[in-house]
């Protein structure tokens, strides 16, 4: 057990590592960000030849007025040009992280320590997306998952994702390690409401519906109120650890931050949660419901 | 036989000698290459041409035949330099993937060669990624051959560049990947929960959460002028503070050449208390109209003459999102040299309506709505005199238009081969504007007090609404005439739609919605006379540059005096029309010139082809493919 842990958790770090370098790393060499680029440069020479035969006919061309210059077919070579031109004109290739960590208490006293990372790379169109979400509460061990998603764009403000989450639980005897298929909406809706919504399916009958929607609101052009939704609603779970169908968890919160700039903002976090409970299984006793009020502090970087 | 020979010789020498004094050889080396450059105190590499922090002034005469030799010294950046605003052959125009122009690879040459046609005040600038906001624009002046003025108003004693530009700390590639990680990166004036709670006062409740609704049902800013700020902004690389200085003396016309070489700005310039007379634009002559200040949208250029009588004057170009000015002076040479810059108070920043949105008439409701709210507005916060008219000036007037524009569009439908909704509009406006400006004048008297008092305050609503002082006149697309009657007035055989569309959200900017990376280009016959209908969809204004050609603007004058324009300003939810006569075979970029939106994918191709007679759909735009032959006909 102990090895499997350690042997996730470093990987875990490492991708989170050369993740986060990887994007450092675009950010500092403004000039060769993309990859298409290095297929110019080595077509440098041949280039250099073709111009100056073609400025010599330019000149003739000048002269005697341009009767008709194109209009026929282009050759497979200016086609390739003429890729390589317009990916300068929407076709580039974006990342975009952000990167968290938030302390978080309830009524109680018990804390725990919520970080998050999400990455998008790719076009306006396709991209991928990578979100980790660890959380460690003092008296367990950390809990985590990863979701990795094909990003497509489907309309103006609304992208379809699809792909697999990997969720790891080492305070659990069995089924430590699972994973789901993931399908959801991502997008911003109208009133400028930031929202992803995503249906899971796993092992042993799980279903579930998860939706998180937010909305900036501003005090100064600095200081800004997020009211956020979080709802995860159980559809079926047959699993060791069910939890009982219906809305499961549910958390409703007021962040304030406050954008040193837009790469660092340190936030504070209101919230009050729910938590409808697990099912008895072998596994675990059942547990009922439970309201709790959350206070939080955390940091986000955007990179 | 032997004298037959030196005979021909000597006549062959004269011919070509003769050849040689028509058509002068002007030849420019220009070396591209990156440097550190000091604009605001802080060394940032960026990109010079011939060691210099903007490119150059390039002068020419008309009838020159111009060599211009590039080099491409950066390390590892393919370049390129297009002639913005010149007529010339489609390989020279200077934009990789047209025409065959693969752009210039790092360490390699490229020669531009072309007869230049024309005369006026042009620049040239990279079109490649983002290298003309790192520093590769620069000034193009045309002389008129032998430098004689066109018109006896042009006469100038003096002759300067005004060369207007935006520089940031930060290098265009990281501006761009900014804007994608957030398009509200640069947003540092967006509307705050005490805004909303101004207008709720002002307004009620009901009125503030139907307007509001509105936008953010659309997801978009009220606030959002220009998409990246931060900006510096020059006058012929001088910041305000290191003022550059025109000097004339007494009794000089001095003609200024306003160029707009900024990569996302728009300005509103003026010369306090100096009036200046425009006789070109986009460096195409018209008949001079007086002015007090101007609006320049990125790329465009204006010339103007201005007789300065004080002995000091200062050139104010403030960006339209208000966040800076460009300054610099104008000096008698004979008096001492005592003044330092002023920093001149900001003017309000407008407030983007409805009818920017393009909603005013498009939906009874909303417009009713906003009429309402207009009124209001008119009553309690206008200046009431703002002579500056039309299409800016007041919204509650536009707001009075939309019926209107209601019931023309019903007209228009009616006659569809007329269409011209937009030169009407502009019309209408300016007739509206005229009466505008008799009411303004009568308040002017009371209403000077009102602006100081609550200048802050103040809600300014409208793209178009410069604010522009009581009494003042600013000049509107619709003062332009040409000075000379265009050639060719026949009317549009057939009209383009170029839709202006985007999503402010991702960041994402569009042509009849496709980016350039899915663009299917727009096809026109060699010698076909089209209508542009560039319609703006979007909450922004966006400069649409043609390349290649000159579009006729259709700005309500008769098509004789319709002026040539390379770009025009589209304004937010408007729709501005021009005619074109496709005379120049190739493949012309048609793109908004704001840097940002058209590496986003705001460009388009305009192909002028050929096209042989089997292929030509119909017999009447066959014989109009020869102006000459359909007028043979008739």
């Amino acid at each position: 057990m102990r090895i499997i842990n350690f042997f996730a958790m470093s990987t875990l770090s490492a991708s989170l590592l050369l993740l986060s370098g990887q994007s450092f790393a675009q950010d500092q060499q403004h000039s060769m960000p993309m990859p298409q680029q290095s297929e110019q440069s080595i077509e440098v020479y041949d280039d250099h030849l073709q111009h100056q035969t073609e400025s010599a006919v330019a000149t003739t061309a000048v002269k005697e007025k341009p009767m008709q210059p194109l209009q026929q077919g282009q050759s497979s070579s200016d086609d390739a040009d003429h890729a390589a031109h317009i990916k300068e004109h929407g076709g580039q290739i974006y990342q975009q992280s952000t990167v968290e960590s938030e302390w978080l208490r309830n009524d109680d006293g018990e804390g725990v320590l919520k970080s998050k990372l999400e990455t998008r790379i790719g076009t306006d169109e396709n991209k991928i997306f990578i979100k980790v979400r660890v959380d460690d509460a003092e008296s367990e061990q950390a809990e985590y998952d990863a979701k990795v998603l094909y990003s497509r764009n489907v309309a103006d403000f609304w992208d379809v994702q699809a792909g697999l989450r990997y969720r790891n639980d080492q305070n659990r005897e069995v089924d430590q390690d699972q994973v789901d298929a993931v399908i959801g909406v991502h997008g911003l809706a109208p009133y400028f409401f930031e929202t992803n919504t995503y249906l899971y399916v796993g092992q042993d009958n799980q279903t579930s519906l998860s939706l998180e929607t937010e909305r900036d609101v501003l005090l100064t052009q600095k200081l800004i109120v997020k009211p956020y939704l979080d709802l995860n609603v159980v559809l079926s779970d047959d699993s060791n650890y069910a939890q009982k169908t219906g809305l499961s968890t549910a958390q409703l919160g007021l962040e304030t931050r406050y954008e040193i700039n837009k790469k660092v903002m340190p936030f504070v976090d209101v919230a009050y949660g729910y938590n409808k409970g697990n099912k008895e299984t072998a596994w675990q006793q059942q547990s009922s419901s439970e309201n709790e009020w959350l206070y939080g502090a955390g940091i986000r970087f955007k990179f | 036989m032997s004298i037959k020979l030196t005979q021909s010789l000597l006549v062959g020498v004269c011919l070509v000698s003769s050849s040689w004094a028509i058509a002068a050889v002007k030849e420019y080396h220009l070396n591209i290459d990156q440097q550190m450059v000091n604009i605001t105190e802080k060394p940032l590499k960026r990109i010079t041409v011939n060691g210099q922090f903007p490119a150059p002034l390039l002068e020419f005469e008309e009838g020159d035949d111009a060599v211009i030799y590039v080099h491409n010294k950066l390390k590892n950046q393919d370049s390129s330099i297009h002639w913005h605003g010149l007529l010339l052959p489609g390989l020279m125009d200077g934009v990789p993937g047209f025409n065959q122009f693969k752009g210039i690879k790092p360490q390699s040459d490229f020669v531009y060669r072309f007869k230049v046609r024309q005369n006026g005040t042009y620049w040239y600038h990279a079109h490649s990624k983002g290298q003309e906001q790192d520093g590769l624009y620069g000034a193009l002046v045309i002389y008129p051959k032998g430098k004689k003025p066109l018109a006896a108003h042009e006469q100038a004693d003096r002759d300067y560049v005004v060369m207007l530009s935006d520089f940031h700390q930060s290098s265009s590639d990281q501006i761009q990947k900014n804007l994608k990680k957030s398009a509200e990166y640069y947003q540092n004036r967006r509307e705050t929960l005490s805004d909303v709670w101004k207008q709720v006062k002002r307004d009620g409740l009901k009125n503030t959460w139907q307007d509001r609704s509105m936008w953010n049902q659309m997801r978009m800013l009220k606030t959002d002028l220009s998409d990246v700020t931060g900006y510096t902004f020059l006058i012929n690389g001088k910041t305000p503070e290191q003022n550059w200085t025109g000097m004339f003396k007494p009794n000089e016309k001095v003609r200024l050449r306003f160029i707009n070489a900024s990569a996302m700005s728009f300005y509103d310039v003026s010369i306090p208390n100096l009036k200046m007379t425009v006789v070109s634009a986009d460096g195409q002559p018209v008949k001079p109209v007086p002015v007090d200040e101007f609006r320049i949208g990125t790329a465009e250029t204006y010339d103007v003459i201005a007789e300065p009588k004080a002995n000091h004057y200062q050139i104010e170009a403030e960006s339209i999102d208000r966040s800076g000015f460009a300054i610099g002076s104008l000096h008698n040479e004979t008096a001492p040299v005592t003044h330092a810059i002023h920093m001149p108070k900001p003017r309000p920043r407008a407030l983007l309506t409805m009818e920017d949105m393009g909603h005013g008439s498009s939906s009874s409701d909303h417009a009713n709505m906003n009429h309402d709210q207009m009124d209001d507005h008119q009553s309690s916060k206008y200046q009431g005199s703002e002579d500056n008219s039309g299409a800016s000036s007041m919204n509650h007037q536009m707001m009075d238009h939309s019926s209107m524009q209601h019931d023309m569009a019903g007209m228009d439908h009616s006659q569809m081969n007329h269409t011209k909704s937009n030169t009407n509009d502009h019309s209408q406006h300016q007739a509206k504007s005229d009466s505008e400006l008799q009411q303004g004048m009568n308040h002017s008297a009371h209403t000077s007090v009102k602006p100081a008092l609550n200048e802050n305050t103040q809600v300014v609503y409208g793209w178009a609404n410069a604010s522009t002082p009581a009494g003042h006149k600013a000049l509107q697309y619709s003062d332009l005439k040409s000075l000379n009657p265009q050639p060719d007035t026949r009317p549009a055989e057939r009209e383009l739609e170029v839709r202006l569309g985007g999503n402010m959200e991702r960041y994402i900017w569009t042509i009849n919605g496709k980016k350039f990376t899915e663009v299917e280009p727009l096809q026109v016959k060699y010698g076909e006379r089209i209508r542009l209908k560039f319609i703006n969809d979007s909450m922004m204004a966006h400069p649409m540059h043609l390349h290649g050609m000159f579009m006729q603007l259709e700005n309500g004058q008769s098509s004789a005096n319709m002026p040539n324009k390379h770009t025009l300003i589209v304004p937010p939810g408007k729709t501005v029309t021009a005619l074109l006569t496709a005379d120049e075979l190739g493949e012309w970029a048609i793109h908004c010139h704001l840097l940002y939106h058209m590496s986003s994918g705001m460009m388009s191709k305009l192909v002028v082809a050929n096209v042989d007679g089997n292929q030509a759909p119909t017999p009447s735009t066959s014989n109009s493919a020869k102006q000459g032959d359909s007028h043979a006909h008739h």
